[in-house]
């Protein structure tokens, strides 16, 4: 009876093997994989690193980057990169929607991680400090969403099976400082290597610090003075320095920088495919320079600097030379190329406006490229799955020097302001002079934050913070202020009827 | 004494007669060819009966009828002349045709007795010729069936099989193949001159029986099986050569330098000075040969089959090959008295490819042609020329600096074992188990000098796959007459599992080109970090409870019921388990007596039947919430692995269900020389799945792949058979088939998932456009386009409703649906005496199709470094850039003559060699179409249909050569 049973069920059993994949009720057996599983949430930061991402959108979203058609007639592509550098930006432009899926994207990960956690019963060593790790982390993703979108979906638990509600930025706001205020004491204070890439106190205050910074132009209350006091935590505890050369920052093999704050480790060899790698060079290098620079790849050919940007640098300022790459080419060993025999490859940083539009194209030889990161030239970059060594640094110390600078101007403590040693020093290692605290103006700190943080990311908040983000530049027209909040893409809007 | 005297008379007078009369001798066999042992030859008193290989020798005076009969055949009378030897190919009589067995999944029934929509081809419907797939030989020949090669002449081309119209978002489309008895064959594995009959199960009712597997039809393919009597031998070879038939042409050198001096003075920088014909640099004139040798015989107790098929085709790119090695055997026993009847298969099959490089037609195409090939200071080229642009390499290197080889060898055994309960007259026990196992191993080196990846100094790649199928079905049969009552009757199990095992790895950084993929941990890559490597697993299971009943009334009443229940492990966990019924009835007024008198009317029968059918092919696991390894992160200064969701659980993913309706007419007149079918159908498909945007939180993962919409077709076939001209000579069959279908998406969204993306079928730069919109209450594949209105005097093309230098996306028109109005078959066969020509022509009317090569390459503004199609000289007016509007989308009508063949029967017999037959067959000859791209016939499958691909192959013409001698 027993066995006529048995086989009864073999011949109508329909459960599923799994060879290749892990169901998540099989994968937490040790602590050690429960405190592993929070590198998901910190993954996603990982897609920072393409041309698919927040990050991208906010560089070519303000003054730093422009994407015309090419020599070849690539990038147009339904008019999406122009619409972003314009700010005409429809609701289902596919790098609109990407941007959102990073800090969405983002969410879920912190969520799932936060949820699995509270979820274990047993008190460990690592529990609480992860959990504020992530925490934290959430919170930046947070920021994000309310930076550029304004009122968003507010989820804390994914446990929490209802669409998402749309909250205010006011709410979304309250919820970021109260989260990063509660758990910084369980952080990590001293960045020692075992904490590379991780949210730190440092990382924590330097969030701290921008929300207080922008409180003004997101919940319209100044909250300068929390903003240096954020600063000054940090800047205090002198755990960070400025490197001696600006590049240092931005070199092939940068984790013992001493300026990084927060930063998102990337490995030629652990961080590849289109989704986790950071393939700026595929971006904006043109195909005929990779293989003489080193790179044996062809490259895409699309993101330049746009003109105006190029222009606004003082006389001197040796950031820009090492942000972009423009005038006589170099291979890898220092000579000189020729575009074509007898045509030196001289990239002319300045285009007419007249390059710009579906059925223009630029030339192979205008606009500057991108050149801040150090491109390595061992033969590893081969193509559009294999991206750069070189870390991505979110938060550095230049940022937080700055940013501690502009609280202080913003409370007309100019003269304080001027003397903060570590704000000169950014100057001098530009090969600029000293600021005097008459020259401390908030048009020249923005130029000098413009051109210290140029193409890493925070530009969009910072021009709208000075003011600057509705002004005309370049191609882009000028705008009024319903221009100050992205759209929330039609995907989105899709998925989740709570966001119409 | 008066004894003696009789028999000496009786000696001179036979005598006398032989004097008179001479030896008849020669061979009958059927209209397929096959000896007809037991055929009879009457010639007045004297009489012959043909033997095992159907020979004859009959006594018979010069001038003197014959007469030749056998049971089911039409009578055939000759009158002796000459002294050649006699080949007589017999015709069923109609009332054959009526009983010829139909199969109709788990059994057969007769062509009289069905009540589904089933169409059943034996050999003779099909064309003569040389196919790479036995698919390709389903051409046109079933209405409301749809064989599409979107590959051209690449000798490893698939086909799609697409019938009644698209009934799926995104599961899969193709039907349900049945190989002698093995479900879900593959039919690359046959040798197409094997296939005895091919039985399309089209409707709902017919398919209904194979459950959540029948929404796309079931197609059933029965080889040729073993044969009592003597041993015979059959030899069948065939080589034939390709010409190109049509292909994307753009400029030669000169018209590339003329239109540069002439009308893009800018970019004469583009001009080399050299004249290559890239496309002839890639290609050679294919040659190809296939041999298939067939031996049977036996008993009644013990038969056999074996066959053993040779086929070597060179495609037209060269390098690109595929070959097929295959040797089979079956095998029927009879034991235990009839007690037990036994069949084993056991076959063996390797095909070889190297599979083209697509990319290197696309290249040939925009390539400059003033470019020369060879630039000896390249060096680290490789000493091709080389321009470093993307997407711009060098296509003779693409070639020669690359070596891929795929290897598939399958190896199949099944066994059936029918156990006949002979005290219980018509019941028996049916055990089917089958096994079989596929390994592929593909292998691909590009050299150090491979375009895209020079500095990587030499990329290999090596794959190994094994899949392995396990099936067992076990059923119970019953069929009975009972005085007017004629039962058939089935209860069954069925129990499938499939495995896969994939591998591959990847490295590259080789010190020397000499090891291709055959040393492949010495590259660098893999020191570095940087290869590649990958395993993965899976399996599913599938099992069903099934069972049918079909009973007749004086063969006049016909019904058929069937219900099946069925399990798959690819279903939710609250939804494993569906049923499947279904219901046909089927009325054949000619057998009314009140019909009797009706001469004219041979057969005429009505059929309707309802069925209930499910489609599973998607993905395995696509209803549980799986973790994969995501990026890697640097934690506590080590690279460790994260995790991340791959899915999203949905305990209530199911099978898309279709429900259909069919009505149809079977009918015969004028003395069944004129026969065919009507059917109308009505096809609802439910519960369709795709993967919908969800938000994310509170979902894991951002799509789910759930069932919401719903999809109808609605359509008629018909099918006519005739025979025109019948005499004892010459004799000319012809069928025609035409099917029309509607197709209509009718719900893709719900409460829950709302404002889908609707734009789909992106076209990349220079079109950037999404082509098609899935709408609700239109057809899917419905195109929509802004208008063209004309030239501009800026060169640039005007569009209608143009706003500030756009037309806003709301004002696109919709320009019509990919899917054709129509679609026809048309095959003919002529026989005069030895003589058979046959005549094969398709053609669809209506339907649009995106003419990618026009839309990407027929501007002038793209000239210079890339050539252009060279049909922009016929409007040199049009100097601007592309603007994607209506221009692009043709009509997609055509009439294709897809074969010609004669074949000769040589009539000659001896004792060695009893039947030899040549034949010489043009495939693809002619497609009169208004098309101006490469082919109007491009792949209607899945959810953007009627786009041709820019990664195309050329279209060929094939002429064979092939000759069958049975010994």
């Amino acid at each position: 009876m027993v066995l006529c049973m048995a086989a009864l069920s073999a011949c109508t059993n329909l459960d599923e093997e799994i060879y290749s994949k892990i169901a998540k009720e099989n994968f937490f057996t040790t602590e050690e994989q429960f405190e592993k599983y929070s590198a998901r949430a910190y993954s996603s930061l990982k897609h920072g690193g393409t041309e698919k991402s927040l990050w991208t959108f906010v560089i070519q979203n303000t003054n730093e980057v422009c994407v015309p058609v090419n020599p070849n007639g690539g990038w147009w592509d339904d008019g999406r990169y122009n619409e972003v550098h314009v700010h005409n930006i429809s609701y289902s432009n596919r790098l609109l929607e990407m941007a959102w899926e990073y800090w969405t994207n983002g969410i879920t990960a912190c969520n799932d991680v936060i949820d699995t956690f509270e979820d274990v019963e047993k008190d460990f060593e690592a529990k609480h400090r992860v959990l504020a790790e992530i925490k934290v982390l959430r919170a930046y993703f947070f920021m994000c969403g309310i930076d550029n979108w304004g009122s968003i979906p507010f989820s804390i638990s994914k446990k929490d099976k209802d669409y998402p509600e749309k909250k205010d930025r006011e709410f979304v706001f309250d919820f970021i400082v109260k989260e990063i205020t509660d758990n910084l004491p369980y952080l990590q204070e001293e960045p020692t290597s075992e904490y590379y890439g991780r949210i730190t106190k440092g990382a924590a205050y330097a969030i701290l610090a921008k929300m207080y910074l922008n409180a003004e132009k997101w919940i319209g209350k100044s909250m300068w003075a929390e903003a240096e006091e954020a600063c000054k935590a940090i800047i205090s505890k002198g755990y960070y320095t400025l490197a001696p050369e600006y590049k240092d920052n931005f070199a092939v093999y940068n984790e013992n920088c001493p300026e990084q704050i927060f930063a998102i480790p990337y490995s030629t060899v652990y961080t590849t495919s289109d989704h986790h790698a950071f393939l700026i060079y595929m971006s904006t290098l043109p195909a005929d320079l990779c293989r003489p620079m080193g790179i044996n790849a062809d490259a895409w050919d699309g993101l330049c600097g746009e003109p105006d940007f190029l222009a606004s640098y003082e006389p001197g300022d040796t950031r820009k030379a090492d942000t972009w790459l423009f005038g006589q080419m170099y291979d890898k060993d220092g000579n000189a190329l020729e575009y074509e025999p007898g045509v030196p490859y001289i990239i002319d940083p300045d285009m007419p406006e007249s390059v710009y539009g579906k059925d223009s194209r630029r030339t192979a030889l205008q606009g500057a490229r991108i050149g801040k990161w150090t491109y390595q030239d061992d033969g590893k970059l081969t193509g559009g799955q294999v991206g750069m060594d070189n870390d991505f640094f979110l938060i550095r110390y230049a940022d937080v020097v700055l940013m501690y600078v502009e609280a202080l101007v913003r409370q007309h403590k100019e003269t304080e302001a001027a003397a903060v040693p570590a704000f000169q020093q950014i100057r001098t290692r530009a090969g600029l002079a000293p600021m005097t605290a008459d020259q401390l103006t908030l048009e020249n700190l923005y130029w000098e934050r413009a051109h210290e943080l140029a193409i890493e990311g925070w530009s969009r908040q910072d021009m709208i913070r000075f003011d600057k983000f509705l002004d005309a530049w370049w191609a882009k027209p000028a705008k009024t202020d319903s221009d100050l909040l992205l759209p929330i893409p039609k995907s989105a809007i899709a998925a989740n009827p709570n966001l119409k | 004494m008066k004894k003696l005297f009789s028999i000496i008379l009786l000696a001179i007078l036979s005598w006398a007669a032989i004097a008179q009369n001479r030896t008849v001798t020669g061979t009958v066999s059927d209209e397929r060819g096959v000896p007809m042992p037991g055929a009879t030859l009457v010639a007045g008193n004297n009489y012959a009966i043909a033997d095992d290989k159907g020979r004859f020798s009959l006594q018979a005076r010069q001038g003197e009828e014959v007469t030749v009969s056998f049971l089911g055949y039409e009578d055939y009378t000759f009158t002796v002349s000459g002294t050649a030897a006699v080949n007589i190919h017999m015709i069923p009589s109609a009332d054959t045709m009526l009983n010829e067995s139909v199969a109709i999944g788990y059994g057969k029934t007769t062509k009289k007795e069905v009540t589904g929509a089933v169409a059943s081809l034996k050999t003779e419907d099909l064309d003569k010729g040389s196919f790479v797939s036995t698919a390709g030989m389903l051409q046109g020949k079933v209405a409301g069936l749809t064989v599409v090669n979107p590959d051209g002449g690449d000798p490893n081309a698939s086909f799609q099989i697409l019938l009644r119209g698209t009934n799926t978002l995104s599961a899969g489309l193709g039907p349900l193949i049945i190989i002698d008895g093995v479900a879900d064959a593959d039919m690359r594995n046959i040798n197409f001159q094997e296939v005895e009959s091919i039985d399309v199960l089209k409707d709902g009712s017919a398919s209904a029986i194979y459950g959540t597997r029948g929404t796309n039809g079931v197609v059933i393919i029965t080889t040729k099986r073993a044969r009592k009597g003597a041993t015979s031998v059959q030899y069948d070879g065939q080589v034939s050569v390709q010409a190109v038939q049509s292909r994307a042409m753009p400029m030669t050198a000169q018209e590339f330098e003329y239109t540069i001096k002439n009308y893009a003075p800018g970019k004469s920088g583009s001009l080399y000075g050299y004249d290559t014909d890239w496309f002839k640099e890639i290609t050679r004139t294919p040659f190809s040969h296939k041999h298939n040798l067939a031996v049977s015989g036996g008993t009644d107790k013990f038969s056999h089959r074996t066959v053993l098929n040779v086929e070597q085709n060179q495609g037209l790119q060269k390098k690109n090959d595929a070959s097929k090695y295959l040797i089979k055997t079956n095998i029927t026993q009879s034991i235990l008295e009839g007690w037990l009847d036994l069949e084993y298969n056991l076959g063996y099959v390797k095909r070889i490819a190297s599979p083209a490089n697509y990319g290197a037609f696309r290249q040939a195409f925009m390539r400059n042609p003033t470019e020369p090939v060879y630039d000896p200071d390249a060096t680290i080229y490789g000493g091709y020329f080389t321009l470093t642009e993307s997407d711009y390499t060098n296509p003779v290197a693409m070639i020669n600096e690359r070596e891929a080889k795929n290897e598939t060898s399958t190896v199949y055994a099944n066994l059936r074992a029918t156990l006949n309960i002979l005290p219980v007259k018509g019941l028996k026990w049916d055990n089917f188990v089958n096994f079989s196992e596929e390994k592929y191993s593909g292998q691909e080196y590009k050299t150090a000098y491979y375009p895209s990846s020079v500095g990587k100094k030499g990329v290999a790649y090596v794959s190994s796959d094994t899949y392995t199928d396990f099936q067992w079905e076990s059923t119970l049969q019953y069929s009975n007459v009972f005085g007017d009552h004629s039962i058939q009757g089935i209860l069954g199990y069925t129990w499938e599992q499939k495995m896969n095992w994939e591998s591959s790895m990847e490295n590259y950084g080789f010190d020397s080109d000499f090891y291709k993929y055959n040393n492949m941990g010495s590259g660098t890559a893999l020191k570095e970090g940087l290869a590649d490597m990958s395993t993965y697993r899976s399996s599913s299971r599938y099992i069903a409870f099934f069972g049918r009943a079909i009973w007749n009334y004086q063969e006049k009443y016909l019904a058929s019921v069937s219900l099946r229940r069925d399990g798959s492990t690819r279903f939710g966990k609250d939804h494993k388990w569906g049923w499947f019924p279904a219901v046909s009835l089927g009325w054949r007024i000619t057998k009314e007596p009140w019909m009797e008198n009706v001469q004219w009317l041979n057969e005429l029968k009505l059929r309707a039947g309802f069925g209930v059918t499910g489609n599973q092919d998607f993905a395995n696991y696509k209803s549980l919430m799986l973790m994969s390894t995501g990026t890697s992160f640097y934690y506590n200064g080590e690279w460790i692995n994260s995790y991340a969701p791959a899915s999203n659980s949905n305990p209530n993913l199911g099978w898309e269900r279709k429900n259909e309706f069919n009505v149809g007419v079977d009918f015969a007149v004028l003395d069944n020389r004129i026969g065919g079918a009507l059917d109308f159908y009505y096809r609802l498909t439910t519960d369709l799945l795709y993967e919908y945007n969800v938000p994310v939180p509170p979902f894991d993962y951002k799509t789910l792949f759930t069932n919401v919409g719903s999809i109808s077709n609605m359509g008629i076939e018909l099918t006519l058979h005739a025979i025109p001209v019948k005499t004892r000579d010459f004799m000319w069959q012809t069928t025609l088939v035409a099917a029309h279908n509607q197709n209509k998406l009718i719900k893709f969204t719900n409460e829950e998932f709302q404002n889908q993306d609707y734009e789909i079928g992106w076209a990349a730069t220079p079109v950037g456009a999404y082509l098609q919109r899935l709408i609700e209450g239109e057809s899917l594949g419905s195109f929509y386009a802004p208008r063209y209105s004309h030239v501009g005097a800026d060169g640039n093309d005007v569009l209608q409703d143009e706003f500030m230098g756009k037309v806003p996306v709301d004002k696109w028109s919709r320009i019509g649906t990919a899917y054709p109005d129509v679609t026809l078959g048309w095959s003919n066969t002529l026989r005069y005496r030895e003589w058979t020509l046959s005549l094969s022509l398709r053609g669809a009317i209506g339907g649009k199709v995106f003419n990618s090569y026009r839309a990407n390459y027929e501007s002038l503004q793209q000239i210079g470094l890339r050539n252009i199609l060279a049909s922009w000289l016929d409007n040199t007016a049009y100097t601007g850039g592309i603007r994607y509007s209506d221009k692009y989308i043709e009509d997609a009508s055509y009439l294709k003559l897809d074969n010609v063949s004669l074949s000769y029967d040589i009539p000659f017999s001896n004792k060695y060699l009893h039947g030899a037959r040549v034949f010489v067959s043009g495939q693809n000859l002619l497609c009169i179409t208004g098309y101006k791209g490469v082919d109007p016939e491009v792949s209607l499958s899945g959810l953007t249909p009627g786009i041709e691909s820019t990664s195309y192959y050329p279209r060929t013409m094939t002429f064979t050569l092939g000759a069958s001698l049975s010994f």
